[in-house]
Protein backbone atom coordinates (compact mmCIF):
# COMPACT_ATOMS: atom_id res chain seq x y z
CA UNK A 1 0.00 0.00 0.00
CA UNK A 2 1.52 3.57 -1.08
CA UNK A 3 0.09 5.35 1.51
CA UNK A 4 1.32 3.52 4.60
CA UNK A 5 3.21 5.09 6.86
CA UNK A 6 5.21 2.67 7.93
CA UNK A 7 7.14 4.92 10.74
CA UNK A 8 4.13 4.96 12.97
CA UNK A 9 2.51 1.69 11.78
CA UNK A 10 -0.55 3.42 10.02
CA UNK A 11 -1.82 4.84 7.33
CA UNK A 12 -3.89 7.64 7.98
CA UNK A 13 -6.03 8.10 5.00
CA UNK A 14 -9.03 9.69 6.20
CA UNK A 15 -11.59 11.69 3.51
CA UNK A 16 -11.48 15.22 3.90
CA UNK A 17 -14.93 16.38 3.79
CA UNK A 18 -14.27 17.78 0.42
CA UNK A 19 -15.31 21.17 0.41
CA UNK A 20 -17.84 20.60 -2.31
CA UNK A 21 -19.88 24.14 -3.03
CA UNK A 22 -23.28 23.15 -1.05
CA UNK A 23 -26.64 24.55 -2.23
CA UNK A 24 -28.09 26.43 0.28
CA UNK A 25 -31.67 25.30 1.19
CA UNK A 26 -34.51 28.32 2.24
CA UNK A 27 -36.23 26.57 5.37
CA UNK A 28 -39.78 27.71 6.68
CA UNK A 29 -41.22 26.88 10.13
CA UNK A 30 -43.22 27.24 12.63
CA UNK A 31 -42.17 29.13 15.92
CA UNK A 32 -44.80 27.38 18.23
CA UNK A 33 -43.46 24.98 20.70
CA UNK A 34 -45.68 22.26 21.82
CA UNK A 35 -44.69 21.28 25.88
CA UNK A 36 -46.61 18.14 27.04
CA UNK A 37 -46.86 18.09 31.29
CA UNK A 38 -47.96 20.81 33.27
CA UNK A 39 -45.75 20.41 36.02
CA UNK A 40 -43.10 22.61 37.15
CA UNK A 41 -40.36 20.93 34.12
CA UNK A 42 -43.29 21.98 31.86
CA UNK A 43 -43.88 25.55 33.42
CA UNK A 44 -40.15 26.45 33.36
CA UNK A 45 -40.12 25.00 29.30
CA UNK A 46 -42.80 27.04 28.52
CA UNK A 47 -41.81 30.75 29.99
CA UNK A 48 -38.09 29.68 28.76
CA UNK A 49 -39.50 29.18 24.95
CA UNK A 50 -41.51 32.55 25.36
CA UNK A 51 -38.45 34.60 26.65
CA UNK A 52 -37.05 33.58 23.43
CA UNK A 53 -40.02 35.08 21.20
CA UNK A 54 -41.43 31.37 20.68
CA UNK A 55 -45.54 31.04 20.75
CA UNK A 56 -46.06 28.56 23.42
CA UNK A 57 -49.10 25.71 23.96
CA UNK A 58 -48.79 23.72 27.10
CA UNK A 59 -51.09 21.29 27.85
CA UNK A 60 -51.53 18.42 30.74
CA UNK A 61 -53.74 15.60 30.98
CA UNK A 62 -55.06 16.44 34.81
CA UNK A 63 -57.19 19.23 35.53
CA UNK A 64 -54.60 21.41 37.68
CA UNK A 65 -51.05 22.32 36.25
CA UNK A 66 -48.06 21.79 39.58
CA UNK A 67 -47.56 18.12 39.30
CA UNK A 68 -45.92 16.69 42.34
CA UNK A 69 -43.66 20.22 42.71
CA UNK A 70 -46.65 21.14 45.00
CA UNK A 71 -47.63 18.26 46.96
CA UNK A 72 -43.96 16.88 47.52
CA UNK A 73 -41.16 19.09 46.98
CA UNK A 74 -41.04 20.79 50.34
CA UNK A 75 -38.45 19.38 51.85
CA UNK A 76 -36.49 18.11 48.56
CA UNK A 77 -36.52 21.68 47.61
CA UNK A 78 -35.37 22.86 51.30
CA UNK A 79 -35.28 27.22 51.05
CA UNK A 80 -38.26 28.04 48.73
CA UNK A 81 -41.27 27.39 49.38
CA UNK A 82 -43.06 25.32 46.59
CA UNK A 83 -46.24 26.63 46.43
CA UNK A 84 -45.29 30.53 46.52
CA UNK A 85 -42.95 29.65 43.68
CA UNK A 86 -45.65 27.56 41.65
CA UNK A 87 -48.00 30.51 42.13
CA UNK A 88 -45.50 32.99 41.09
CA UNK A 89 -44.75 30.94 37.76
CA UNK A 90 -48.50 30.57 37.24
CA UNK A 91 -49.08 34.70 37.32
CA UNK A 92 -46.24 34.67 34.62
CA UNK A 93 -48.07 31.98 32.42
CA UNK A 94 -51.13 33.86 32.98
CA UNK A 95 -49.74 37.15 31.85
CA UNK A 96 -47.94 36.00 29.36
CA UNK A 97 -49.37 36.90 25.66
CA UNK A 98 -47.39 34.18 23.68
CA UNK A 99 -48.58 30.94 26.20
CA UNK A 100 -51.67 28.97 26.03
CA UNK A 101 -52.45 26.90 28.21
CA UNK A 102 -54.41 23.59 27.86
CA UNK A 103 -55.78 21.22 30.97
CA UNK A 104 -57.31 17.69 30.31
CA UNK A 105 -55.54 17.65 27.15
CA UNK A 106 -53.65 14.76 25.46
CA UNK A 107 -51.75 14.64 22.39
CA UNK A 108 -52.95 11.81 19.95
CA UNK A 109 -51.20 11.84 17.32
CA UNK A 110 -47.75 14.18 15.81
CA UNK A 111 -47.19 14.68 11.87
CA UNK A 112 -44.70 15.98 9.84
CA UNK A 113 -40.66 17.03 10.87
CA UNK A 114 -38.72 19.48 12.78
CA UNK A 115 -40.22 22.85 12.23
CA UNK A 116 -42.97 22.05 10.67
CA UNK A 117 -44.99 19.30 13.03
CA UNK A 118 -48.62 18.90 12.87
CA UNK A 119 -50.14 17.81 16.61
CA UNK A 120 -53.61 16.72 16.83
CA UNK A 121 -54.97 17.47 20.73
CA UNK A 122 -57.94 16.01 22.56
CA UNK A 123 -59.43 18.92 24.59
CA UNK A 124 -62.39 18.19 26.50
CA UNK A 125 -64.05 19.93 24.00
CA UNK A 126 -62.80 18.25 21.12
CA UNK A 127 -59.93 17.59 18.79
CA UNK A 128 -57.85 20.53 17.78
CA UNK A 129 -55.07 20.40 15.12
CA UNK A 130 -51.75 22.40 16.32
CA UNK A 131 -48.58 23.74 14.29
CA UNK A 132 -45.64 23.58 15.79
CA UNK A 133 -42.07 23.77 14.72
CA UNK A 134 -40.65 21.98 18.48
CA UNK A 135 -42.15 19.41 21.05
CA UNK A 136 -41.22 19.26 24.51
CA UNK A 137 -41.95 16.13 27.02
CA UNK A 138 -42.10 17.23 30.57
CA UNK A 139 -44.09 14.17 31.78
CA UNK A 140 -41.99 13.64 34.97
CA UNK A 141 -42.22 9.93 36.68
CA UNK A 142 -44.24 7.71 38.75
CA UNK A 143 -43.46 6.03 41.83
CA UNK A 144 -44.95 2.80 43.20
CA UNK A 145 -44.57 1.51 46.76
CA UNK A 146 -43.45 -1.98 47.24
CA UNK A 147 -42.23 -3.50 50.39
CA UNK A 148 -42.66 -6.97 48.81
CA UNK A 149 -39.16 -6.17 47.26
CA UNK A 150 -37.70 -5.82 50.64
CA UNK A 151 -39.29 -8.52 52.47
CA UNK A 152 -41.66 -6.39 54.13
CA UNK A 153 -45.40 -6.43 54.85
CA UNK A 154 -47.58 -3.60 53.82
CA UNK A 155 -47.72 -2.20 57.81
CA UNK A 156 -48.22 1.02 59.11
CA UNK A 157 -44.77 2.03 60.26
CA UNK A 158 -43.34 1.00 56.71
CA UNK A 159 -42.99 4.24 54.89
CA UNK A 160 -42.36 4.61 51.37
CA UNK A 161 -40.64 7.75 51.06
CA UNK A 162 -42.82 10.08 49.29
CA UNK A 163 -45.43 8.77 51.65
CA UNK A 164 -43.27 10.23 54.46
CA UNK A 165 -42.58 13.13 52.39
CA UNK A 166 -46.00 14.21 52.39
CA UNK A 167 -47.31 13.26 56.13
CA UNK A 168 -44.53 15.79 56.74
CA UNK A 169 -45.58 18.48 54.54
CA UNK A 170 -49.10 17.73 56.34
CA UNK A 171 -47.58 18.53 59.60
CA UNK A 172 -47.80 14.79 61.29
CA UNK A 173 -45.45 14.70 64.52
CA UNK A 174 -42.96 12.53 64.77
CA UNK A 175 -41.59 13.30 68.25
CA UNK A 176 -39.80 10.44 69.95
CA UNK A 177 -39.51 8.29 67.20
CA UNK A 178 -36.82 6.75 65.63
CA UNK A 179 -36.35 6.03 61.93
CA UNK A 180 -34.33 3.39 59.69
CA UNK A 181 -33.91 4.09 56.07
CA UNK A 182 -32.62 1.42 53.61
CA UNK A 183 -31.55 2.90 50.12
CA UNK A 184 -30.10 1.39 46.98
CA UNK A 185 -31.76 -1.95 46.65
CA UNK A 186 -33.76 -1.59 43.62
CA UNK A 187 -33.74 2.30 43.06
CA UNK A 188 -29.55 2.62 42.34
CA UNK A 189 -29.87 4.00 38.96
CA UNK A 190 -32.01 7.07 40.23
CA UNK A 191 -30.50 10.23 42.33
CA UNK A 192 -33.42 11.17 43.46
CA UNK A 193 -34.09 8.63 46.34
CA UNK A 194 -30.95 9.89 48.13
CA UNK A 195 -31.27 13.36 48.11
CA UNK A 196 -35.04 12.78 49.23
CA UNK A 197 -34.13 10.83 52.11
CA UNK A 198 -31.32 12.94 53.02
CA UNK A 199 -33.36 16.04 53.27
CA UNK A 200 -36.11 13.80 55.31
CA UNK A 201 -33.83 12.66 57.82
CA UNK A 202 -32.22 16.04 58.37
CA UNK A 203 -35.84 17.44 58.88
CA UNK A 204 -37.26 14.43 61.26
CA UNK A 205 -33.66 14.93 63.15
CA UNK A 206 -33.81 18.71 63.58
CA UNK A 207 -37.79 18.91 64.21
CA UNK A 208 -38.43 16.30 66.26
CA UNK A 209 -34.77 14.72 67.38
CA UNK A 210 -35.50 11.35 65.84
CA UNK A 211 -32.76 9.21 65.88
CA UNK A 212 -32.19 8.18 62.33
CA UNK A 213 -30.09 5.20 60.72
CA UNK A 214 -29.83 5.08 56.60
CA UNK A 215 -28.19 1.84 55.11
CA UNK A 216 -27.05 2.10 51.80
CA UNK A 217 -25.26 0.37 49.14
CA UNK A 218 -23.37 3.39 46.95
CA UNK A 219 -24.25 7.11 48.43
CA UNK A 220 -25.29 8.55 45.05
CA UNK A 221 -25.36 12.35 45.80
CA UNK A 222 -23.78 13.93 42.43
CA UNK A 223 -24.99 16.92 41.75
CA UNK A 224 -24.67 20.43 43.00
CA UNK A 225 -24.86 20.71 46.39
CA UNK A 226 -25.68 17.76 47.06
CA UNK A 227 -22.23 16.05 48.85
CA UNK A 228 -22.63 19.08 50.55
CA UNK A 229 -26.11 17.58 51.72
CA UNK A 230 -24.44 14.37 53.28
CA UNK A 231 -21.97 16.19 55.19
CA UNK A 232 -24.52 17.71 56.63
CA UNK A 233 -26.45 15.01 57.55
CA UNK A 234 -23.03 13.19 59.27
CA UNK A 235 -23.04 16.24 61.22
CA UNK A 236 -26.10 16.73 62.85
CA UNK A 237 -25.14 12.58 64.03
CA UNK A 238 -27.35 10.74 61.57
CA UNK A 239 -25.97 7.38 61.22
CA UNK A 240 -24.31 5.86 57.92
CA UNK A 241 -24.17 2.05 57.46
CA UNK A 242 -22.81 0.62 54.05
CA UNK A 243 -24.28 -2.73 53.97
CA UNK A 244 -23.48 -5.61 51.74
CA UNK A 245 -26.07 -7.98 50.53
CA UNK A 246 -27.28 -9.47 53.87
CA UNK A 247 -29.44 -7.01 55.67
CA UNK A 248 -32.58 -8.73 57.78
CA UNK A 249 -35.72 -6.59 58.22
CA UNK A 250 -38.02 -8.31 61.11
CA UNK A 251 -41.41 -6.03 61.75
CA UNK A 252 -42.47 -6.98 65.36
CA UNK A 253 -44.43 -5.16 68.23
CA UNK A 254 -44.58 -2.09 66.02
CA UNK A 255 -40.52 -2.10 65.83
CA UNK A 256 -38.24 -2.42 63.01
CA UNK A 257 -35.60 -4.53 63.67
CA UNK A 258 -32.44 -4.86 61.09
CA UNK A 259 -29.35 -7.04 61.27
CA UNK A 260 -26.72 -6.37 59.48
CA UNK A 261 -23.03 -7.58 59.26
CA UNK A 262 -20.78 -4.19 58.68
CA UNK A 263 -17.84 -4.18 55.89
CA UNK A 264 -16.17 -1.79 57.65
CA UNK A 265 -16.19 -2.64 61.31
CA UNK A 266 -16.79 -6.08 60.90
CA UNK A 267 -13.32 -6.77 60.08
CA UNK A 268 -12.18 -5.58 63.50
CA UNK A 269 -15.36 -6.55 65.51
CA UNK A 270 -16.94 -9.19 63.65
CA UNK A 271 -20.60 -10.84 64.21
CA UNK A 272 -24.20 -9.35 63.76
CA UNK A 273 -25.43 -5.55 64.60
CA UNK A 274 -28.52 -4.48 65.14
CA UNK A 275 -30.50 -1.47 65.10
CA UNK A 276 -34.15 -0.71 66.46
CA UNK A 277 -36.31 1.93 65.36
CA UNK A 278 -40.05 2.74 64.72
CA UNK A 279 -40.46 3.44 61.63
CA UNK A 280 -38.73 2.02 58.35
CA UNK A 281 -38.57 4.26 55.02
CA UNK A 282 -38.02 2.31 51.73
CA UNK A 283 -37.59 4.70 48.25
CA UNK A 284 -40.55 4.16 46.05
CA UNK A 285 -39.85 2.55 42.71
CA UNK A 286 -39.51 4.82 39.85
CA UNK A 287 -41.16 4.35 36.96
CA UNK A 288 -42.18 5.90 33.99
CA UNK A 289 -45.78 7.69 33.83
CA UNK A 290 -48.47 5.10 32.80
CA UNK A 291 -49.34 6.87 29.16
CA UNK A 292 -45.50 6.68 28.34
CA UNK A 293 -46.10 4.11 25.50
CA UNK A 294 -49.11 5.67 23.57
CA UNK A 295 -47.06 8.97 23.99
CA UNK A 296 -43.99 7.45 22.62
CA UNK A 297 -45.58 6.10 19.94
CA UNK A 298 -47.48 9.27 18.78
CA UNK A 299 -43.93 11.00 19.02
CA UNK A 300 -42.18 8.23 17.45
CA UNK A 301 -39.52 8.66 19.90
CA UNK A 302 -37.10 5.27 20.72
CA UNK A 303 -37.20 4.89 24.33
CA UNK A 304 -33.68 3.45 26.54
CA UNK A 305 -33.28 0.17 26.88
CA UNK A 306 -34.84 0.53 30.34
CA UNK A 307 -37.80 2.05 28.61
CA UNK A 308 -36.88 5.48 30.00
CA UNK A 309 -37.57 8.53 28.27
CA UNK A 310 -34.43 10.60 27.12
CA UNK A 311 -31.18 9.20 25.80
CA UNK A 312 -28.60 7.15 28.20
CA UNK A 313 -25.74 7.07 25.43
CA UNK A 314 -22.62 8.68 26.03
CA UNK A 315 -23.06 10.59 22.71
CA UNK A 316 -26.42 12.13 23.42
CA UNK A 317 -27.59 14.84 26.01
CA UNK A 318 -30.53 12.91 27.90
CA UNK A 319 -32.44 16.18 27.08
CA UNK A 320 -32.31 14.83 23.54
CA UNK A 321 -34.28 11.72 21.33
CA UNK A 322 -34.03 10.11 18.68
CA UNK A 323 -35.41 12.85 16.49
CA UNK A 324 -34.14 15.95 15.99
CA UNK A 325 -37.11 18.82 17.40
CA UNK A 326 -38.50 16.48 20.65
CA UNK A 327 -36.71 16.98 23.03
CA UNK A 328 -37.01 15.85 27.45
CA UNK A 329 -37.01 18.32 30.22
CA UNK A 330 -36.06 16.54 33.60
CA UNK A 331 -35.43 13.03 32.47
CA UNK A 332 -36.39 10.20 34.45
CA UNK A 333 -32.67 9.49 35.96
CA UNK A 334 -32.07 13.47 36.77
CA UNK A 335 -32.38 14.84 40.15
CA UNK A 336 -35.40 16.76 39.45
CA UNK A 337 -34.51 18.85 41.98
CA UNK A 338 -35.67 22.52 40.63
CA UNK A 339 -32.18 23.97 40.02
CA UNK A 340 -31.61 20.90 37.94
CA UNK A 341 -35.01 21.60 36.03
CA UNK A 342 -34.20 24.99 35.51
CA UNK A 343 -30.96 24.45 34.00
CA UNK A 344 -32.77 21.68 31.83
CA UNK A 345 -35.64 23.91 30.53
CA UNK A 346 -32.87 26.35 29.65
CA UNK A 347 -30.87 24.09 27.60
CA UNK A 348 -34.06 23.09 25.53
CA UNK A 349 -35.47 26.45 25.03
CA UNK A 350 -31.72 27.46 24.05
CA UNK A 351 -31.25 24.32 21.87
CA UNK A 352 -35.02 25.27 20.07
CA UNK A 353 -34.34 28.91 19.43
CA UNK A 354 -30.77 27.64 17.57
CA UNK A 355 -32.72 25.47 15.87
CA UNK A 356 -35.63 27.64 14.40
CA UNK A 357 -34.03 30.73 14.22
CA UNK A 358 -36.64 32.57 12.44
CA UNK A 359 -39.98 32.00 10.37
CA UNK A 360 -37.52 31.71 7.20
CA UNK A 361 -33.82 31.47 6.88
CA UNK A 362 -31.54 29.11 5.17
CA UNK A 363 -29.55 26.12 6.27
CA UNK A 364 -26.33 24.65 4.42
CA UNK A 365 -27.51 21.59 2.70
CA UNK A 366 -25.28 19.21 3.60
CA UNK A 367 -27.61 16.57 3.95
CA UNK A 368 -27.38 13.17 1.38
CA UNK A 369 -29.29 14.25 -1.39
CA UNK A 370 -31.34 11.63 -3.74
CA UNK A 371 -30.89 11.49 -7.20
CA UNK A 372 -34.13 11.27 -8.05
CA UNK A 373 -33.93 9.43 -11.29
CA UNK A 374 -32.68 6.82 -9.36
CA UNK A 375 -35.02 6.35 -6.55
CA UNK A 376 -38.03 4.23 -7.12
CA UNK A 377 -39.68 4.69 -3.91
CA UNK A 378 -38.95 1.43 -2.13
CA UNK A 379 -38.88 3.30 1.15
CA UNK A 380 -36.02 1.16 2.23
CA UNK A 381 -34.33 4.84 3.78
CA UNK A 382 -37.18 6.08 5.08
CA UNK A 383 -37.79 2.94 7.51
CA UNK A 384 -34.27 2.65 8.36
CA UNK A 385 -33.37 6.08 9.18
CA UNK A 386 -32.66 5.88 12.94
CA UNK A 387 -34.00 9.34 13.60
CA UNK A 388 -37.24 9.37 11.39
CA UNK A 389 -35.47 12.32 8.80
CA UNK A 390 -37.04 11.32 5.86
CA UNK A 391 -39.84 12.40 4.05
CA UNK A 392 -41.48 11.58 0.90
CA UNK A 393 -41.90 13.86 -1.59
CA UNK A 394 -44.46 14.36 -4.67
CA UNK A 395 -43.76 16.77 -7.25
CA UNK A 396 -44.50 15.19 -11.03
CA UNK A 397 -42.72 18.53 -12.54
CA UNK A 398 -39.39 18.00 -10.52
CA UNK A 399 -38.93 14.68 -10.36
CA UNK A 400 -38.08 12.47 -13.21
CA UNK A 401 -39.33 8.94 -12.90
CA UNK A 402 -42.21 7.07 -13.00
CA UNK A 403 -42.74 8.19 -9.76
CA UNK A 404 -43.20 11.90 -9.73
CA UNK A 405 -41.89 11.38 -5.96
CA UNK A 406 -38.85 10.69 -4.31
CA UNK A 407 -37.12 10.63 -0.74
CA UNK A 408 -35.76 13.44 0.79
CA UNK A 409 -33.58 13.84 3.90
CA UNK A 410 -34.36 16.87 5.82
CA UNK A 411 -32.02 19.29 6.45
CA UNK A 412 -33.31 20.38 9.84
CA UNK A 413 -33.98 16.83 10.85
CA UNK A 414 -31.31 14.81 9.58
CA UNK A 415 -28.49 13.97 12.06
CA UNK A 416 -26.01 12.91 9.02
CA UNK A 417 -25.30 9.36 9.99
CA UNK A 418 -24.89 7.59 6.52
CA UNK A 419 -27.34 4.88 7.36
CA UNK A 420 -30.01 5.64 4.32
CA UNK A 421 -27.00 6.30 2.05
CA UNK A 422 -25.69 2.84 2.59
CA UNK A 423 -28.98 1.06 2.40
CA UNK A 424 -30.39 2.55 -0.42
CA UNK A 425 -30.77 -0.78 -2.75
CA UNK A 426 -30.48 1.38 -5.23
CA UNK A 427 -27.97 3.46 -4.53
CA UNK A 428 -29.51 7.06 -5.59
CA UNK A 429 -28.19 8.52 -2.32
CA UNK A 430 -25.30 10.73 -1.97
CA UNK A 431 -23.53 11.93 1.04
CA UNK A 432 -21.51 14.84 0.36
CA UNK A 433 -17.86 14.46 1.83
CA UNK A 434 -18.56 10.91 1.89
CA UNK A 435 -19.70 9.86 -1.80
CA UNK A 436 -19.13 6.57 -2.91
CA UNK A 437 -17.02 7.53 -5.60
CA UNK A 438 -14.75 9.23 -3.55
CA UNK A 439 -14.14 6.93 -0.79
CA UNK A 440 -14.08 3.66 -3.40
CA UNK A 441 -11.50 6.27 -4.96
CA UNK A 442 -9.60 6.23 -1.59
CA UNK A 443 -10.10 1.88 -1.85
CA UNK A 444 -8.55 2.07 -5.53
CA UNK A 445 -5.49 3.83 -4.23
CA UNK A 446 -4.97 0.66 -1.89
CA UNK A 447 -2.34 -1.15 -4.66
CA UNK A 448 1.41 0.48 -4.39
CA UNK B 1 7.49 -27.75 5.38
CA UNK B 2 9.93 -25.04 4.61
CA UNK B 3 8.59 -23.50 1.80
CA UNK B 4 5.54 -22.71 4.11
CA UNK B 5 7.43 -20.89 6.66
CA UNK B 6 9.16 -18.97 4.26
CA UNK B 7 5.96 -17.79 3.47
CA UNK B 8 4.09 -17.06 6.63
CA UNK B 9 7.46 -14.94 6.94
CA UNK B 10 7.20 -13.12 3.59
CA UNK B 11 3.43 -12.80 3.89
CA UNK B 12 2.39 -9.53 5.72
CA UNK B 13 -1.65 -9.52 5.41
CA UNK B 14 -2.86 -6.07 4.16
CA UNK B 15 -5.92 -4.90 6.65
CA UNK B 16 -8.41 -2.31 5.84
CA UNK B 17 -10.57 -0.62 9.00
CA UNK B 18 -13.13 1.39 8.54
CA UNK B 19 -13.68 3.20 11.43
CA UNK B 20 -16.49 5.65 12.94
CA UNK B 21 -15.50 8.92 13.85
CA UNK B 22 -16.95 8.87 17.44
CA UNK B 23 -15.05 5.64 18.78
CA UNK B 24 -12.47 3.83 16.40
CA UNK B 25 -11.15 6.43 14.72
CA UNK B 26 -10.64 8.00 18.23
CA UNK B 27 -9.59 4.04 19.45
CA UNK B 28 -6.96 4.25 16.95
CA UNK B 29 -5.69 7.75 17.37
CA UNK B 30 -5.37 6.87 20.86
CA UNK B 31 -3.11 3.23 20.50
CA UNK B 32 -0.35 5.58 18.26
CA UNK B 33 -0.52 8.33 20.49
CA UNK B 34 0.19 5.65 23.34
CA UNK B 35 2.87 4.32 20.58
CA UNK B 36 1.19 0.80 21.32
CA UNK B 37 2.26 -1.37 18.87
CA UNK B 38 0.82 -2.84 16.25
CA UNK B 39 0.66 -4.55 12.76
CA UNK B 40 1.80 -1.58 10.25
CA UNK B 41 -0.32 -2.54 7.15
CA UNK B 42 -3.69 -1.07 8.26
CA UNK B 43 -5.44 1.47 6.31
CA UNK B 44 -7.50 3.74 8.44
CA UNK B 45 -10.64 4.55 7.00
CA UNK B 46 -12.54 7.41 8.67
CA UNK B 47 -16.82 7.43 8.43
CA UNK B 48 -19.15 9.51 10.01
CA UNK B 49 -20.88 6.77 11.60
CA UNK B 50 -20.47 3.17 11.12
CA UNK B 51 -23.87 2.61 9.72
CA UNK B 52 -22.30 4.37 6.56
CA UNK B 53 -20.29 1.44 5.89
CA UNK B 54 -21.55 0.09 2.55
CA UNK B 55 -21.09 -3.30 1.24
CA UNK B 56 -19.74 -1.67 -1.57
CA UNK B 57 -16.75 -0.59 0.18
CA UNK B 58 -15.81 -3.75 1.65
CA UNK B 59 -16.24 -5.64 -1.42
CA UNK B 60 -13.96 -2.48 -3.10
CA UNK B 61 -11.23 -2.85 -0.60
CA UNK B 62 -10.98 -6.78 -0.96
CA UNK B 63 -10.87 -6.56 -4.96
CA UNK B 64 -8.66 -3.88 -4.36
CA UNK B 65 -5.51 -5.23 -2.44
CA UNK B 66 -6.72 -5.79 1.02
CA UNK B 67 -6.66 -9.27 3.09
CA UNK B 68 -8.96 -8.57 5.03
CA UNK B 69 -11.02 -5.59 6.03
CA UNK B 70 -12.62 -4.85 9.33
CA UNK B 71 -15.52 -2.12 10.68
CA UNK B 72 -15.26 -0.62 14.08
CA UNK B 73 -18.04 0.53 15.42
CA UNK B 74 -19.31 2.02 19.02
CA UNK B 75 -20.36 -0.04 21.77
CA UNK B 76 -24.10 -1.21 21.49
CA UNK B 77 -27.03 0.91 22.43
CA UNK B 78 -24.30 3.79 22.35
CA UNK B 79 -24.30 4.89 18.79
CA UNK B 80 -24.04 8.28 18.33
CA UNK B 81 -26.54 7.68 15.75
CA UNK B 82 -28.63 5.14 17.80
CA UNK B 83 -28.78 2.04 14.83
CA UNK B 84 -25.98 3.18 13.03
CA UNK B 85 -23.82 0.09 14.65
CA UNK B 86 -26.80 -2.34 14.58
CA UNK B 87 -27.08 -1.75 10.74
CA UNK B 88 -23.53 -2.08 10.12
CA UNK B 89 -23.40 -5.25 11.84
CA UNK B 90 -26.24 -6.79 9.70
CA UNK B 91 -24.44 -5.36 7.02
CA UNK B 92 -21.67 -7.21 7.58
CA UNK B 93 -23.22 -10.81 8.13
CA UNK B 94 -24.89 -10.33 4.86
CA UNK B 95 -21.34 -9.37 3.32
CA UNK B 96 -19.82 -12.30 4.67
CA UNK B 97 -22.17 -14.50 2.64
CA UNK B 98 -21.95 -13.04 0.28
CA UNK B 99 -18.45 -13.55 0.28
CA UNK B 100 -18.92 -17.38 1.09
CA UNK B 101 -20.57 -18.03 -2.10
CA UNK B 102 -17.83 -16.42 -4.25
CA UNK B 103 -15.24 -19.11 -2.31
CA UNK B 104 -13.71 -15.85 -0.47
CA UNK B 105 -13.31 -16.61 3.57
CA UNK B 106 -16.23 -14.86 5.51
CA UNK B 107 -13.50 -14.41 8.44
CA UNK B 108 -11.83 -12.04 6.61
CA UNK B 109 -13.99 -9.39 7.59
CA UNK B 110 -14.24 -8.73 11.27
CA UNK B 111 -16.84 -6.40 13.49
CA UNK B 112 -16.26 -4.94 16.88
CA UNK B 113 -17.41 -2.55 18.89
CA UNK B 114 -15.66 -0.38 21.21
CA UNK B 115 -15.12 3.32 22.57
CA UNK B 116 -13.46 6.06 21.93
CA UNK B 117 -10.94 5.51 25.05
CA UNK B 118 -9.98 2.25 24.12
CA UNK B 119 -6.71 2.25 22.06
CA UNK B 120 -6.03 -1.56 23.48
CA UNK B 121 -8.94 -2.92 22.05
CA UNK B 122 -8.24 -1.14 18.81
CA UNK B 123 -4.65 -2.99 18.68
CA UNK B 124 -6.13 -6.35 20.55
CA UNK B 125 -8.48 -6.83 17.20
CA UNK B 126 -6.10 -5.48 14.35
CA UNK B 127 -4.16 -7.82 16.06
CA UNK B 128 -6.28 -10.76 15.97
CA UNK B 129 -7.79 -9.85 12.54
CA UNK B 130 -3.99 -10.18 11.43
CA UNK B 131 -2.99 -13.73 12.81
CA UNK B 132 -5.84 -14.30 11.60
CA UNK B 133 -4.67 -13.70 7.77
CA UNK B 134 -1.71 -14.38 8.01
CA UNK B 135 -2.76 -17.95 8.40
CA UNK B 136 -5.61 -17.63 5.79
CA UNK B 137 -2.89 -16.63 3.92
CA UNK B 138 -3.95 -13.88 1.00
CA UNK B 139 -7.09 -13.02 -0.21
CA UNK B 140 -7.39 -14.98 -3.26
CA UNK B 141 -10.54 -12.51 -4.58
CA UNK B 142 -7.99 -9.43 -5.62
CA UNK B 143 -8.57 -8.55 -8.75
CA UNK B 144 -5.60 -5.94 -8.56
CA UNK B 145 -2.90 -8.00 -7.10
S1 LIG C 1 -33.95 3.69 -0.36
FE1 LIG C 1 -33.26 4.72 -2.23
S2 LIG C 1 -34.69 4.06 -3.80
FE2 LIG C 1 -35.64 3.55 -1.85
S3 LIG C 1 -36.90 5.33 -1.37
FE3 LIG C 1 -34.92 5.70 -0.40
S4 LIG C 1 -33.76 6.87 -1.93
FE4 LIG C 1 -35.50 5.95 -3.00
S1 LIG D 1 -28.13 10.46 7.11
FE1 LIG D 1 -28.95 9.33 8.86
S2 LIG D 1 -30.27 10.81 9.89
FE2 LIG D 1 -29.90 11.62 7.86
S3 LIG D 1 -31.62 10.89 6.66
FE3 LIG D 1 -29.97 9.41 6.40
S4 LIG D 1 -30.36 7.85 7.92
FE4 LIG D 1 -31.57 9.64 8.50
Amino acid sequence: MSKNNKNSGVANLHLESSLESLPREEMSVTRRVLVIGGGIAGVETALQCAERGFQVTLIERSEKLGGAFGKLAALVEAGENPKDYLQSKFGQLEKNPLIEVLTQTQLVDLTGLVGNFTATLVTGTGKRKVKVGAVTIAVGLQTVFCPVKYGLAMEPNVLGLTKLTGELIEGKSFTGKDFTFVLGKTTENFVLPFISALKNAIYLKEKFGSGVSIFYTNMKVGGDGLEALYGQARNLGINFFKISENLELKLQNNQVTVSFQDPFIGNKLPGKYQVVSDYIVIPEEIVPVENIAELVEVLKVKLDAADFLGENNVHVGPQFTSREGIYVVDDIYATSCLAHIKQDAELVAGEIAGKLPAEAFSVEGDQPQVDAAKCVVCLTCFRCCPHKAIEILHDAEKYNNLYGSAARMNPLACRRCGVCVAECPGKAIQMPGYQDAQVVAVLEGLVG
Amino acid sequence: MAGQVARLETFQPEIVAFCCENSGYLAAQMAIEAKLSYPQTVTLVKLPCSGRVDALFLLKALENGADGVMVLACQKENCKFLKGNVRAEQRIEATRKTLQRIGIQPERVAFCHLAANMGHKFVEEVRGLYGKLTELGPNPGKVRK
